[in-house]
């Protein structure tokens, strides 16, 4: 474990750096705090609602098929490290569990579990609205009825 | 491979560990931090006058010779600045994730090795003070996944900023940003086992034994996981192009919107910090870390001078992206890495495994390349399939609404 | 740690298991044919009228039992062997449950087609992970090894919780997924607790290491081993449903999709004592003296408590969830023999079970109606004028459930009695007699129920014609039914080919080749 006292070293000294930076500024800055700048910041408007608790589902989703593929990668280092002592065996063990991880992001690509943009629509066509339909089609030109042929 | 793994360690501190060893840690951790802290507040400067350059601008010129102390003089302002609160903050957890942020930061830069010649059987180490050491903090033997599990913790500093303040803008900055990069750590951990599987060990001293005589990863990998990792580097650094997480037209300030004063520092810190330290584990994985010819003088000092060429070059690209590209739209930005990234760096994967295989047990190379070629294909076939039909399902589903 | 590593670069391969793939054949083509299944349906466009998931899951199940047929010929010629570094094993035990299993999966689907038609529900995924869990189930019923066994446990289970609440629109589908997910978790926590103490007192997870060790050595304090046999049977208990942990079966099978239930009360308990039989009877058989009286007494809890609970329920697919309770205890007889004998009758138990529950449920799943909510004894009144086919064939399965002679249930309870008797359990038996009345008394209610008297039917008609149209039989359905009342009868009458077949697929287990 002695390889990690420099890591330790180093984490003590980064901490204290951080700390006594803090404290500095606690013993410069000023203080004087009031409720305008203490709300929440909302461009200049008085905030009026709470922030949300609920997030789109979205969000969620990422982090649980996160933990598959940091599974996965978890599970390649070992792998990589000595893959030439396994040879051929490897390998197959390796397409076997890569395939079952890549058909199941399939499966999830594929029901739309990655998807962000918005939700297309097919907009319904209103009879109302078709590039057949111009103002020479719709409306009625009075008093000419009849009268164009004979023009 | 033998070579690399028998440099599984730091012989330093291989043996007994006596004081002496302590304070040689210590003066290494001391001089890590200081340097650290000094490229950071180069790179801010460095990174504006690049940009300012490509604007069409003079950007920082009056503190200092060229305004290089201009960030000298923004950290000393800060701590001048009052640091505010807010109201409905989680009080505690609000001060911790500062702390979250900055000392990951910090501490990636531990395996780095920055100097060294590794071309010989000693594979980098130097004598200092009597002891024989590597030039870089620490070796442990799980080297790069630290640098992966460091940038995994870095995400609780920003999703607990956003949540500790209590406030809309940063609320929805943390969601985003941590869903940005837990998606892009995936694609980034993926490409680095490539390298890991060329090198054949985990400690970074190794991966860089394993590259001198020119044999980088850059090319040994084949290009495409080092443009995966650069690509899933940006976006885990939150950088532009993938800067959602601090879109300002949406968002103000992101998730770092109630914070101010030193707080505030920090976070500005150790973002240009873990650009500084990304950019020197890229150099590591496959640039070759401190690998290059050594020209005249000293041998140590050229790998100093080659890892720290490398260095620049690498920041240099990321102030280059920064003033070129665009920002990425939300859905782009998640559907480049889980769909793009994630199933190129994957099947990549795969291929040189079949291909290192397939040498170790005789195969016929053009055999394994075509049958890998395919199935590659095969996977990117039924990855387009399934894109059209989530596409044509979608179009069902809103057809109903 | 540098000298490991180095040794490690210089030692050119590592030692591989050979992987024979052709004994392993039934889980990989479940395995394959489920994943094959997820990814086409997921490419293909939705809302096809032919059934064709269905029709694809009972192609995937007949081609396991098909591969079946092979292995049980070799395993006569050369007798039965182990594949993968000893952790699994095939004897015919594995393959005969393999079969139970398949079948169980091919009559549920044929339910599960006309259920998703009727409730508006669609995709192949509850296909899916009838065919994984299934696959789990088989593992269990080959695992050599402890962990392994755990592994198939995890997949049987985690695929079924998932099945339980398959049916989105309806509240307690959910609410039955989620205790049966919360208390199975705990269950299988209690099972990988006793692997460890059962690893702690032997040395090894491997069945066959195990079984050597304590054939070999008598352990001078055997709390270790008695705290791993009764955390290991909490997780076996908790899967074929026994007192005291059966508490979620109540409610799981009310809540759940009743086509899912025929699958749960066959296929899963299937698995779950082909795990029992092959851990106790034959790897602890050397100290069944220190399991038995904790499996005769669940057995005896099993027994009292899911007949004369049943018998009080209003509501029929409640009544029969604790119906199989009494049945689990009826198997458990089998167990706690610990005989060759009491293995074969569980095994002929199992497999006529099979039949008659998943029947059983199939009918629940057409009387339940759009919705799948009219299980109160009440929705039966008249089924018999209504429906006569429909109603003579719940009829076949509840009397075989009671055991009623000439039906397959009465050979599977003459059996098992037969095994306690010669293993001189007599009060397990007298208690199993005395259980087999009471439950009988509520298959005769439903029955009644079914023919009331005229001026209950004409209410009942009434009600009938109020509730909406005759009872739509789907065609799938149709065929597990005559199946189903086949195998039952047909068991009944003809048991000799089932029986031997039993006989011959005790379980045994045998070290690695190497």
């Amino acid at each position: 474990m002695a390889q990690y006292l420099p890591v330790v070293t180093l984490l003590a000294l980064a901490v204290l750096f951080a700390a006594l930076s803090f404290v500095a500024s606690r013993l410069l800055a000023p203080r004087n705090p009031t409720a305008a700048k203490s709300a929440p910041y909302e461009c200049g408007i008085v905030p009026s609602r709470e922030p949300p608790e609920r997030f789109p589902v979205r969000f969620y989703l990422v982090a649980m098929i996160f933990i598959v593929f940091d599974i996965e990668i978890i599970f390649l280092y070992p792998y990589a490290v000595i893959s030439g002592e396994l040879g051929a065996f490897g390998l197959v063990e390796m397409i076997v569990f890569v395939v079952a991880v890549f058909a199941s992001f399939v499966f999830l690509i594929a029901n739309g579990a990655l998807d962000w943009g918005p939700s297309r629509r097919l907009r319904r066509v209103d009879p109302r609205v078709s590039a057949e339909r111009t103002t020479a089609t719709t409306v009625r030109r009075v008093g000419l009825d009849g009268r164009e042929e004979a023009a | 491979m033998t070579a690399a793994s028998l440099l599984a360690a730091d012989p330093l501190l291989a043996g007994k560990v006596d004081l002496a060893v302590v304070l040689i840690v210590a003066l290494k951790a001391v001089i890590v931090l200081a340097f650290l802290l000094v490229a950071t507040m180069l790179m801010i400067w460095f990174e504006r006058k690049v940009h300012a350059d490509m604007t069409n601008r003079i950007g920082p010129n009056q503190a200092g010779p060229f305004g290089i102390l201009q960030s000298v003089a923004d950290g000393v302002k800060v701590f001048f600045k009052e640091d505010l609160l807010p109201d409905r903050a989680d009080r505690f957890v609000f001060r911790l994730a500062p702390f979250l942020s900055v000392v990951p930061a910090f501490l990636t830069f531990a395996v780095v090795p920055i100097g060294g010649n590794f071309s010989d059987a000693d594979g980098g180490v130097i004598e200092l003070f009597g002891h024989r050491t590597l030039l870089q903090l620490a070796d442990p033997p799980i080297g790069v996944l630290l640098v992966l599990a460091m940038s995994s913790i870095a995400v609780y500093g920003v999703m607990l900023a956003g949540w500790s303040s209590g406030s809309k803008y940063p609320l929805l900055g943390s969601v985003r940003a941590s869903a940005q990069m837990v998606s892009y750590e995936a694609a980034l951990g993926l490409s680095t086992v490539t390298v890991v599987l060329v090198a054949g060990t985990l400690t970074t001293s190794g991966i860089v034994a394993a590259q001198h005589t020119w044999n980088w990863n850059l090319w040994a990998t084949g290009i495409v996981p080092f443009v995966v990792f650069l690509i899933a580097a940006t976006a885990e650094l939150n950088r532009p192009p993938f800067d959602l997480v601090e879109a300002e037209q949406e968002l103000v300030g992101g998730f770092h919107t109630e914070y101010s004063g030193v707080r505030f520092a920090m976070y500005y810190l150790a973002e240009f910090m873990n650009t500084v330290t990304m950019s020197a584990i890229i150099v590591t994985l496959f640039l070759g870390g401190p690998n290059g010819p050594v020209l005249v003088g000293p041998e140590w000092l050229w790998g100093i001078v080659w890892f720290f060429a490398k260095l620049m070059l690498l920041l240099f690209t990321f102030a280059w992206f920064r003033a070129t590209l665009p920002r990425f739209r939300y859905d782009q930005l998640m559907d480049l890495g889980w769909k793009a990234l994630i199933p190129l760096a994957l099947g990549w994967l795969l291929l040189m495994i079949a291909i290192r295989v397939g040498s170790d047990e005789g195969w016929n190379p053009i055999l394994v390349m075509v049958v890998g070629v395919a199935a590659l294909a095969a996977g990117y076939a039924l990855l387009v399939l399934a894109g059209r039909t989530a596409r044509r399902n979608r179009e069902l589903a809103g057809a109903h609404l | 740690m540098v000298g490991l590593l180095a040794q490690a670069g210089e030692a050119a391969r590592l030692d591989t298991p050979e992987v024979e793939w052709t004994a392993l054949a039934p889980v990989l083509v479940m395995i394959g044919g489920a994943v094959l299944l997820m990814v086409v349906a997921a490419l293909a466009p939705r809302g096809s009228r032919v059934g064709w998931h269905a029709i694809v899951t009972i192609a995937v199940a007949v081609a396991a039992i098909a591969t079946v047929v092979p292995q049980w010929n070799r395993v006569g010629d050369d007798g039965p062997f182990s594949v993968v570094a000893g952790s699994v094993g095939v004897d015919r035990f594995s393959l005969f449950l393999t079969v139970v299993i398949c079948a169980s999966v091919v009559i549920a689907t044929l339910f599960t087609d006309g259920y998703l038609r009727r409730e508006g529900l669609e995709g192949a995924e509850p296909y899916v992970l009838m065919l994984l869990s299934a696959s789990g189930g088989l593992i269990m019923a080959s695992a050599n090894d402890l962990i392994v066994m755990f592994l198939g446990l995890e997949i049987l289970s985690i695929a079924v919780y998932v099945l339980a609440g398959m049916h989105l629109r309806r509240v307690r589908s959910g609410e039955a997924a989620i205790k049966y997910f919360v208390l199975g978790a705990f269950s299988s926590a209690f099972f990988l607790y006793g692997v460890a103490m059962v690893y702690g007192a032997t040395g090894s997870t491997n069945l066959v290491e195990v079984a050597d060790f304590l054939a070999r050595n008598t352990l001078a304090d055997s709390g270790l081993l008695v705290a791993g046999f009764a955390l290991l049977l909490v997780g076996f208990g908790f899967k074929v449903a026994a007192v005291p942990f059966h508490s979620w079966t109540p409610d799981v099978y009310q809540g759940s999709p009743t086509p899912i239930v025929s699958y749960m009360a066959s296929g899963v308990k299937a698995a779950g004592f082909a795990g029992l039989l092959r851990v106790f009877v034959v790897t602890f058989g050397d100290y069944r003296l220190d399991w038995q009286p904790i499996v005769y007494w669940v057995a005896v809890l099993s027994l009292l408590v899911g007949a004369v609970l049943a018998v009080v329920q209003t509501d029929v697919k409640r009544a029969m969830a604790y119906s199989s309770i009494n049945h689990a205890g009826f198997i458990l007889m089998g167990v706690q023999a610990a005989s060759d004998r009491g293995v074969s009758a569980a095994l002929f138990y199992l497999a006529a079970y099979t039949f008659m529950v998943a029947g059983t449920f199939g009918v629940l799943t057409v009387v339940g109606r759009r919705g799948d909510g009219h299980h109160q004894l009440s929705d039966y009144a008249g089924l018999g004028r209504r429906e006569p086919l429909l109603a003579l064939a719940l009829v076949v399965f509840l009397l075989a459930q009671a055991g009623t002679p000439l039906t397959s249930g009465f050979l599977a309870k003459f059996y098992v009695i037969d095994a306690a008797i010669e293993s001189r359990s007599f009060w397990l038996a007298l208690v199993a007699m005395l259980s087999a009345v009471i439950s009988a008394f509520l298959y005769l209610r439903i029955i009644l129920a079914m023919y009331g008297s005229s001026d209950d039917a004409e209410t009942a008609d009434g009600a009938a014609a109020t509730a909406g149209p005759r009872l739509r039989v789907p065609a799938a359905a149709g065929i597990a039914l005559v199946i189903a009342v086949v195998a039952t009868i047909g068991i009944g009458l003809v048991p000799d080919p089932l029986s031997e077949t039993a006989r011959d697929a005790t379980p045994e287990l045998v070290a690695s080749g190497d």
